[in-house]
């Protein structure tokens, strides 16, 4: 694969002194790559392209990453402004690199047991909980952006490109009808943009939608028949968790992931530890 | 768990009185005391008592010049060139509060908030951000800071928006709610609106299920439903006419309070009965008097008075007779067990209500009959099938 930011990423990793090994992921302005380094270890490295992107929202992405030091959060190892031979400034990022793959990888081979969907969301809200403590919210927690080291089985959040930092000033502006995020995965208040009401419970949506996904591939919110923009629809008018994902959770002893995804912040949980009793109970 | 003291004129002195003694807590009015009033107050009510005192710094309305509200230190001074959206001069007043609230030594101090012409998303957002640095200014001491949130009762016409207060109210670290309902219904009024009743209670089940306790002021007989709805605690001044916060009662208590006209409490119909209404009970329904806990210690007193020395005034013996049901029906309604109880009195005084009307029998104030009961009711068997 070559592209543009192909050309900067291997112009990036001689400056540094990186090899590239291989092509990870794309996003709408950014690419990210394998590399080796000089001491031999392999790293992610993200090229983002500043002419595209919003530059706050990378300075927030990299804070935020330098805030959190957890392993369940990717290590970001080096930041550094680059200005390409073609004249352009590009942001490149050093992470940790995650061999275990994507839960959405891993999804797609089969879906999880009630047991092992109970240990993913016990460390997801461990995730959630440290980007509480710096008062961070994700705001994009999904399969795609949930990885694994390839020695553990413990669920790495990664991508915070859309991270907000509630002690900032908001980026998205108010008349925006929608604020960002992936819709599937995005709680009623974010594809409202009701921006007075992002908190760390958003993130709790999002894990008990990703809860939901890879125990029953079904969102929450969807009743039979329904595609991805009903299912969308229906959360962001709160319609509330099907009757039919309700009674299944409750079967399955997961009760508690059905108050995570409940249509208002205020009928979640609002501290994680109760949460997280609730789930190992 | 209890029911607060809202102070007003005078109403030092009737802290800890016989048969006012099942009081929590008192909030502090500075509209009517100075700092140093203040101060002794509260010496005063620590020795007749372990009551929790908190300070309300009541900048509901900032332009207004209520009482001696303009001579407390933290009284804006720029008022009519101020930016009242402006975190940074909110801050400086926060800042002033917190000092304030540490001179007198109070146990918790409310966050200062405007009541809006209409909420909406910054208007919450002010709410919580003034609470965030109170609690900011407070870290160091014991002194507790409550979020201090203001709704007028006709904007929770809609439900999702008791979800959608609650929601914003408690995304920040607030361990405490204290509500103010303001209202344009009028003094000795009861609620009669259903919907908006109801909302209010679902605003209030909802935060105390996401375990923020409320606090909510200025309470009159509806408190009966908000404990059912889970409040923790309920407020209520002494002054029956005054009961109501709307932003005219500043203006009534700059001419002495008002509380003119002494009234009776009277559980079994859910109403404030005048002298002439006493009368008529007692002469064709004397069962439907002094019911449950409006036959209290004051209660007895006031009919004692009425049989032995009907010309006496009885003034100060119905705000007591109010206050002593107030407390004891607050602390009544504690638990799970407050909705069946409730309904159970709001059966019975829709029933008595009828009994009334089938016999012709008025009471001295054109409104006062009963009107409210069954759209409590209502409110009550709906918040029963809220899902939370």
């Amino acid at each position: 694969m070559t592209s543009n930011l192909h050309s900067v990423a291997e112009e990036a990793c001689r400056t540094l002194g990186f090899k590239i090994i291989g092509f990870q992921a794309a996003g709408a302005f950014k690419e990210t790559y394998r590399a080796e380094t000089p001491e031999g270890q392999i790293v992610a490295l993200k090229v983002i392209d500043r002419s595209r992107a919003d530059f706050v929202r990378t300075e927030r992405e990299i804070a935020a990453l330098k805030r959190c030091t957890s392993t369940r959060i990717a290590r970001l190892l080096d930041y550094k402004a680059f200005r390409a031979n073609n004249g352009c400034e590009y942001d490149v990022c050093v992470e940790e690199f995650l061999g275990g793959g994507t839960l959405e990888d891993r999804l797609a081979e089969r879906l999880f047991t009630p047991f092992e969907v109970r240990s993913l969301l016990l460390e997801l809200v461990q995730a959630i909980a440290v980007l509480r403590e710096h008062r961070l919210v994700h705001r994009d927690i999904k399969p795609a952006n949930i990885m694994f080291r390839h020695d553990s089985e413990i669920p790495i959040l990664v991508d915070f490109g859309l991270v907000r930092d509630l002690s900032q000033h908001s980026l998205t502006m108010s008349w925006l009808p929608q604020g960002p995020g992936t819709p599937y995965f995005s709680s009623p208040e974010q594809l409202n943009n009701e921006k007075q009401s992002i908190d760390w419970r958003t993130d709790q949506f999002s894990v008990g939608v990703v809860g939901s996904i890879a125990l029953t591939a079904r969102h929450p919110y969807e009743a039979e028949g329904m595609t991805p923009p009903q299912v969308v629809a229906a959360t962001a008018s709160r319609k509330g968790p099907s009757g039919e994902f309700r009674k299944q959770m409750e079967m399955q002893g997961l009760a508690a992931l059905v108050k995570m995804v409940r249509p208002w912040p205020v009928q979640r949980f609002s501290v994680h530890q109760e949460l997280i009793t609730a789930l190992e109970d | 768990m209890g029911a607060y003291f809202q102070m007003g004129h005078g109403s030092e002195n009737l802290v800890g009185e016989r048969g006012l003694q099942t009081f929590e807590g008192i909030i502090l009015s500075p509209v009517n005391r100075t700092e140093l009033e203040l101060q002794n107050d509260i010496v005063n009510f620590r020795r007749k008592a372990e009551y929790d005192i908190v300070l309300d710094p009541q900048l509901y309305y900032p332009r207004s010049e209520a009482g001696r509200l303009p001579d407390q230190a933290y009284f804006p001074q720029d008022l009519d060139t101020a930016d009242l959206t402006s975190s940074r001069w909110w801050s400086d007043i926060v800042g002033k509060i917190a000092d304030y609230g540490k001179r007198i030594a109070v146990d918790a101090i409310c966050s200062p908030a405007v009541i809006p012409k209409k909420w909406n998303s910054d208007y919450l957002c002010h709410c919580v951000a003034n609470y965030e640095e109170l609690a900011e200014n407070l870290q160091s001491s014991s002194i507790r800071p409550i979020l201090t949130l203001g709704v007028h009762l006709d904007e929770l016409g809609d439900r999702n928006d008791a979800f959608r207060i609650a929601s914003a109210i408690t995304s920040g670290s607030q361990k405490a709610c204290y509500l103010v309902v303001e209202s344009n219904v009028e003094p000795r009024r009861e609620l009669t609106d259903s919907s908006s009743v109801l909302n209010l209670m679902v605003l209030i089940g909802a935060l105390e299920r996401a375990g923020c306790p409320v606090i909510l002021s200025h309470c009159s007989s509806e408190l009966v439903l908000m404990k059912a709805a889970g409040a923790t605690h309920c407020a209520t001044g002494k002054f029956f006419n005054l009961r109501r916060f709307t932003k005219s009662r500043f203006d009534e208590e700059k001419e002495g309070g008002g509380g003119a006209l002494p009234y009776w409490f009277e559980q079994s119909l859910m109403a404030f009965l005048r002298p002439a209404d006493i009368a008529r009970l007692q002469r064709d329904f004397p069962q439907f008097l002094a019911m449950g806990d409006s036959n209290n210690l004051w209660g007895q007193a006031i009919l004692t008075q009425f049989s032995s020395e009907p010309k006496i005034p009885w003034l100060g013996l119905s705000w007591r007779q109010y206050l002593a049901w107030f407390g004891l029906t607050e602390k009544k309604l504690q638990g799970k067990e407050a909705g069946t109880l409730v309904r159970k009195w709001l059966r019975e005084a829709g029933e008595r209500w009828e009994q009334l009307d089938d016999k012709d029998i008025f009471l001295d104030e054109s409104r006062n009959d009963g009107r409210w009961i069954r759209p409590w009711q209502q409110a009550l068997s709906d918040f029963g099938k809220v899902d939370f």
